[in-house]
């Protein structure tokens, strides 16, 4: 059955700068969510709310 | 598969290539508003350093970053609502969404997320108080002062200044889980503070303030009247000022600092009140040099009032670790 919507006619190539800043932003995301991980992690453990910890 | 790089007419001039941004850390930080983040951390320090009781190092560590961080989030929230007015003004313009590096879709999702991450990391760090008053930090500037006041009424800064004064009192509440006299006292010498410190600028600043339609005091009820309120909140800001002396929060080291730095602080809001800043409409060729000296005054007072803050807390927190100094 044909499926009807708007397709992108119109593509270009992300230029080096582009590319350069999305990574840099990608790599800022995951240390971002590692960090906040490690520090929600360290404040339970500090709280004494994680099972078995010290 | 097909890379979704579909080109909009109306893209910013920096997102034309692709259509991604060229945004970098540089730029989210930069969203944050670092100048005030200095100021956030610095009072917020001072009121975790007085406040009785004491926090683990980590906890207080953690307390810091995150008030830090949501004072980050709600600048970034206030750069996503303003932009189309921080397009216009020489002050703002250079901020990332004007210059167009930025969707403002992404600062609104980067505020919104460091908002919530930092309210409940400050709640597990500390307590759910010193969280609570944090997301009403960011709840206050973003949506009582950035959206509902600013371009409503000349007394945007006198009521938005709350949330720039509530950082001590959530300093002090991640140690005790209580608001009390001290804490408002720190609240209110900030608060009292920020009237003159922001009319002294929009004194000198008038004409950008007005091409954009925010209704600053000047711009309202003329700079005669501002100079006069300016001097007013002088005043009250020399009496709060006392306060911590008469409720103990402070000793003697403290006294005689705020006793200069009021009589300073009185001495530059009376020269304002005297000169004729911020009078550009109505000048006349031979009294010009009068009001360019007036903006001179003004723009002195500005100067010393941002000293005039981080001395007054600096001098809160040496006196309180000064052995002796009651």
């Amino acid at each position: 059955m044909q499926e009807y919507r708007d397709r992108p006619t119109k593509f270009s190539k992300p230029t080096d700068a582009e590319v350069k800043a999305r990574t840099k932003r990608n790599l800022a995301l995951a240390g971002g969510l590692l960090l906040f991980v490690i520090l929600v992690f360290v404040t339970m453990v500090s709280r004494g709310e994680l099972p078995g910890a010290v | 598969m097909s890379l979704d790089t579909h080109i909009a007419g109306d893209e910013p001039v920096a997102l034309a290539g692709a259509g991604l941004s060229l945004a970098g850390p540089r730029d989210f930080f930069q969203l944050m508003k670092p100048r005030v983040m200095s100021l956030v951390i610095f009072t917020a320090i001072i009121g975790l350093l007085v406040a009785p009781g004491s926090l683990p190092l980590y906890n207080s560590v953690m307390a810091i970053f995150c008030i830090a961080v949501g004072a980050g989030a709600s600048g970034a929230l206030n750069m996503w609502y303003d932009a189309d007015i921080d397009a216009q003004m020489t002050r703002t313009k250079k901020r990332p969404l004007p210059r167009g590096v930025m969707e403002p879709r992404t600062a609104l999702t980067f505020g919104f997320l460091l908002s919530v991450v930092s309210v409940w990391m400050l709640g597990l760090a500390t307590n759910y108080v010193a969280a609570g008053l944090l997301a009403f930090t960011i709840f206050f500037y973003v949506v009582i002062y950035t959206m509902l006041l600013k371009r409503r009424t000349p007394q945007n800064i006198v009521i938005g200044g709350a949330p720039g004064a509530l950082p001590p009192m959530i300093g002090y509440a991640a140690v005790t889980g209580t608001v009390t006299l001290d804490s408002i006292i720190l609240f209110l010498i900030i608060f009292i503070w920020t009237p003159p410190h922001f009319w002294a600028l929009a004194l000198y600043k008038l004409s950008d303030y007005g091409r954009v339609g925010i209704p600053m005091m000047p711009n309202v009820a003329g700079p005669k009247s501002t100079r006069n309120q300016i001097f007013g909140y002088a005043l009250a800001l020399a009496a709060v000022a006392a306060a911590p002396v008469l409720t103990g929060l402070s000793g003697s080291v403290y006294g005689f600092g705020a006793f200069l730095l009021n009589v300073g602080f009185l001495a530059l809001a009376f020269k304002v009140w005297r000169s004729r800043a911020g009078e550009k409409d109505e000048v006349q060729p031979e009294s010009l040099y009068e009001v360019q000296k007036g903006d001179r005054d003004a723009r002195n007072l500005f100067a010393f009032s941002i000293f005039y803050l981080f001395a007054m807390f600096a001098l809160i927190g040496v006196d309180y670790l000064l052995p002796g100094s009651f």
